[in-house]
């Protein structure tokens, strides 16, 4: 039986005072056990609805050229080499991870691992 | 408890004189208390009968090379946690150190080149770098320590503020010489054979060098961890501040310590995060704190201070990478992941309270 | 008069993995009386009493509350139906008001939807008013004392109308003269007719205060006795279950030179003003003193870890500085702090762990790595030394007993090699057997020339103990008297000079 003073004394010295993030919690297991089943509950469902509609969808950007229909992989392929779009004055360059065209994606080599929008680049005619 | 078949034995031989409703209980603890156990072997079997090619050895490549690019984050934050604390900079943190080792690294024919006239890029360059940014992490580290311990802040706020800070200077340093905000990429080829060289190759995936450094980092944080008084400290510090400041242990310079190790981490996470990506973004290395967080508290790593193990830090990060692993081959999309995510650390800290309130 | 039975309580049995907490135990509460349950640290008085509150499922027997069977499934149901705790640790909203702490959960209403905040403020006065107690229902609880607090918590069993009220360890944190308020209380709720269960380690209240004594040893009934008809040492020798001839061990230690000398010592943000006084090798001496009267912050003054506004320690005619723990430490100076699991264990970490963490310098290696050979060395030998008892150097230390953990701490700091030991009650919360051990300890610590400075609130433990006594009062010196031959009476005199 451990007797657990609780020192009245407001003047008490600073000591770092967080001791444990669940000191004060209170919270009954039952109470938790809920929460867990309703976490686990919602992975499961989430990647249910998920497998519903396996794979990714990859998005073209053709920013002012034709459009290019988007295209849904699954993880580890290749993308299918899309019909390069036309724009007007332009030439095409490939299309790009990002849209200030810095990174080309390698459609023959680089494989799909999550969902993506990838822009195209273009480069004005003299 | 240290022998796991003599511990077996004596949970069986516990299991057969209990009755009917302690049966029932028993089975109810033990699904829930690894229910994420459960839920990564489900996702793992139901992967590999959906998906031939998940149960290789190139998969299991991808996965420990995945691992080793966690691993350190979860490292460094783990002593945060020990301590009763958290960081929430750690992200932000490899940010920065990302950004600054990725234009230090820039190749030095890169049209565009931040900075014209660096140096040319060779192995004191690298380890001048790499040295350059831990440095950088361990200085916020010790930011973050010295208000910790200083004021008795809660590392809460203190990080919150740290990450905020360290986004402000990130999104300066993206600006800087007319960048504009740009991503840095054009990485040197030494830079990117320093860090991502292949060592060996697994079921045709490359092992890249990286995962032997997250090894040889391991090691150092279990010495530090078990062997040092430095270590011995942060565990005392993290189970009782008070009982360690009348047993001799300077808190203080403790806290201050765990803090800036961390700091140094999140610095060399941030020369692997570069070439990991291909390039650096001002959005490089966001939320990553949160998957450390959620590896530590899986691993047994608990927020009610003072415990944790390496080992357990280790297998936390494995079983978070391999359901994201296995959930990615199925074809899950990026944004249900981040809920899942969320669910992910939820349920781990309602277990880690669990196991908490139940012991007590 | 004829009693009738209020509380009956019969074949109470409850396991918890690996131990029988309760085996077949027995015990009933007469209406008006006060029934004491006693017994050593882990003999299962709390494990019974959750049982009756539902905190713990039992296992096996029957409950039974004016003849009929129940089975509480939470507090709240007891307090429902008229069974009350004051629990030893207090569990109140602290930002609240007293009378918002009494009534929460059953706030009157007007209309059903608002509180009526007149009933309730009549209310309380009018359970106030009974008990003769003085507070203000509108006043925040974390602005009153410990003691008044406890009273709030028993005005709310009152004011539930309970028949059975459990006292667990009421007197813990009051002064003398809160504890004659206590039991004036719990003297007239007795004759009210509540049936009143009363937990305490103190001996010298429960031959006061009680009608019936029940012992329990080791989860099991021992005896239940009319109080007239059992003798302090008798209740001993239920509880231990073996025959304690002396409560204390003989004194065998001879002062030899002063060693440490203390002068003027006054506090930066503490009470203590002018605490002059010096103590010899090999020599015992008590700080006795009431609750708050300085005696812990001289103790933790000299040690550092408060900060002085003046005075300075002398050891062996050297003046040292004592800035901080680590330092007093390095100056041989060790201290066993009163709240042993607030600033003394490491809960979580097992026993090695809490037995080094004071004296990681002499497991380095090269200056590099702390060996776990000589750790598990120095480990063992203090668990064989001071008979600790524990599976093994890796159990975790919150799940000793208070006896033990206190061996451990202990251990912790002769491991330091300190030559002064400043004990801040070194026996609290501990069990009767374990006493006696930590008793020797002190003794043996004297008998190889250590000077020892002990706090103690129990009075036959100083007188018994020590050589010499320091009395404090108010934050000073109040004055020294030879344990040999002095009294209770002239302590308490003296205790009383500066209040």
């Amino acid at each position: 039986m451990e007797e657990n003073r609780q020192n009245p004394n407001p003047e008490q010295e600073q000591l770092p005072k967080f001791r444990g993030l669940y000191r004060h919690v209170k919270i009954s297991v039952k109470a938790l056990d809920r929460i867990i089943v309703a976490c686990i509950a919602v992975i499961v469902i989430l990647v249910a609805l998920e497998l519903r509609d396996p794979g990714f969808t990859i998005t073209f950007d053709s920013r002012g050229g034709s459009d290019v229909a988007p295209q849904n992989q699954m993880y580890g392929e290749l993308l299918e080499q899309p019909e390069p779009p036309t724009r007007e004055g332009y030439t095409f360059t490939g299309w790009y991870t990002d849209a200030a065209c810095y990174e080309l994606w390698d459609t023959q080599n680089k494989t799909i691992e999550t969902d993506m929008t990838l822009y195209a680049g273009w480069e004005k005619l003299e | 408890m240290t022998n796991p078949i003599a511990n077996l034995q004596r949970v069986s031989a516990d299991y057969k004189t209990m009755d009917k409703k302690d049966k029932k209980r028993f089975w109810t603890d033990m699904i829930l208390n690894n229910a994420l156990y459960i839920l990564m072997a489900i996702f793992i079997i139901y992967t590999a009968i959906e998906q031939p090619n998940f149960l290789t050895l190139g998969s299991f490549a991808n996965l420990i090379t995945q691992v080793a690019a966690y691993l350190p984050l979860a490292l460094g934050i783990a002593g945060c946690i020990v301590l009763t604390g958290t960081d929430l900079s750690a992200g932000r943190v490899v940010g920065l150190t990302a950004a600054i080792a990725g234009v230090f690294m820039q190749k030095t024919d890169f049209a565009n080149k931040m900075f014209a006239n660096l140096p040319a890029i060779n192995g004191w360059w690298i380890a001048a770098t790499l040295l350059a940014v831990i440095a950088i992490g361990a200085v916020i580290g010790l930011v973050n320590g010295f208000f910790v311990a200083k004021f008795s802040l809660h590392p809460f706020i203190v990080t919150l503020s740290t990450q905020l800070i360290t986004y402000g200077i990130i999104l300066w340093f993206f600006a800087l010489n007319g960048n504009n905000g740009q991503p840095i990429s054009g990485l040197s080829a030494e830079y990117k054979n320093f860090v991502g060289g292949a060592m060996f190759r697994l079921g045709g995936v490359a092992v890249p060098r990286y995962v032997l450094y997250a090894v040889i980092l391991t090691a150092l944080m279990w010495f530090i961890w078990n062997k040092t008084t430095f270590g011995k400290n942060m565990f005392a510090v993290g189970s009782n501040a008070e009982a360690a400041k009348v047993s001799g242990v300077n808190v203080f310079l403790t806290t201050m310590l765990v803090h800036t190790l961390a700091g140094a981490m999140y610095g060399y996470a941030g020369f692997i995060e570069g070439v990991r990506a291909g390039s650096v973004a001002a959005s490089t290395g966001l939320n990553a704190e949160c998957d450390a967080i959620a590896a530590c508290v899986i691993g047994g790593v608990s927020f009610v201070g003072g415990t944790g193990k390496i080992s357990g830090i280790i297998l936390g990060v494995f079983v978070l990478r391999i359901i994201f692993v296995a959930l990615t081959m199925l074809g899950v999309d990026s944004s249900s992941l981040y809920i899942i995510k969320g669910a992910i650390i939820l349920c781990a800290c309602a277990l880690d309270m669990r196991k908490y309130l139940v012991k007590k | 008069m004829e009693q009738n039975t209020l509380l009956k309580m019969v074949g109470i049995t409850k396991t918890f993995p690996g131990v029988k907490a309760l085996d077949n135990v027995n015990f009933e509460v007469k209406a008006g009386t006060v029934h004491a349950l006693m017994g050593e640290n882990g003999a299962g008085k709390s494990t019974l009493m959750k049982c009756l509150f539902g905190i713990y499922g039992k296992d096996k027997g029957n409950i039974y509350l004016d003849g009929k069977e129940i089975d509480f499934k939470n507090s709240k149901e007891a307090l429902d139906h008229g069974v009350a705790m004051v629990h030893q640790e207090l569990n109140q909203a602290l930002k609240r008001s007293v009378m918002d702490n009494i009534w929460l959960g059953r706030y009157p209403k007007i209309g059903g939807i608002a509180v009526n905040e007149k009933k309730m403020y009549k209310d309380t006065m009018a359970v106030f008013e009974e008990l003769g107690i003085n507070v203000d229902p509108h006043r925040i609880m974390s602005t009153m004392p410990v003691s008044q607090r406890q009273m709030v918590e028993i005005a709310k069993a009152v004011s539930y109308n309970s028949k059975i009220i459990v006292f667990d360890e009421p007197t813990s944190s009051l002064t003398e003269e809160e504890v004659e308020h206590l039991f004036e209380i719990i003297n007239m709720l007795r004759s009210r007719g509540v049936g009143i269960v009363y937990i305490s380690h103190k001996m010298a209240e429960i031959k006061r205060i009680s009608d019936y004594i029940t012992v329990m040893r080791d989860g099991k009934w021992v005896a239940t006795e009319k109080a007239e008809d059992l003798e302090m040492n008798d209740i001993i020798r239920l509880m231990v279950g073996r025959e304690l001839t002396n409560q204390f061990p003989p004194k065998t230690n001879v002062p030899g030179e002063v060693y440490l000398k203390v002068e003027g010592i006054t506090g930066m943000y503490n009470q203590l003003k002018d605490v002059s006084f010096e103590a010899r090798r090999g020599e015992i001496v008590g700080l006795a003193g009431l609750d708050s009267s300085g005696r812990t912050e001289t103790l933790e003054s000299i040690f550092g870890i408060r900060t002085r506004k003046e005075g300075k320690i002398f050891l062996d005619g050297k003046p040292c500085l004592n800035r901080h723990a680590n330092e007093s430490i390095k100056n041989g100076f060790a201290l066993l702090t009163e709240e042993r699991r607030a600033t003394g264990i490491f809960g979580v970490l097992n026993i090695r762990d809490n037995t080094v963490i004071s004296s990681l310098k002499r497991h380095k290696r090269f200056g590099l790595y702390l060996s776990e050979k000589s750790q598990r060395e120095d480990t063992q030998r203090y668990i064989d030394a001071m008979r600790t008892k524990t599976p093994s150097q890796e159990t975790k230390i919150r799940s000793l007993s208070g006896g033990n953990q206190q061996k451990v701490i202990i251990g912790r700091w002769l491991l330091t090699e300190p030559e002064v030991l400043l004990l801040d009650e070194p026996t609290r919360g501990i069990d009767v057997g374990a006493k006696y051990e930590i008793y020797q300890l002190i003794l043996d610590l004297a008998n190889k020339g250590k000077t020892v400075l002990m706090v103690s609130s129990e009075m036959p433990e100083l007188l018994g103990v020590c050589d010499r006594i320091v009395v404090m009062s108010g934050g000073r010196v109040a004055g020294e008297v030879d344990a040999r031959n002095t009294t209770q009476e002239e302590i308490m005199t003296l205790a009383a000079k500066y209040v």
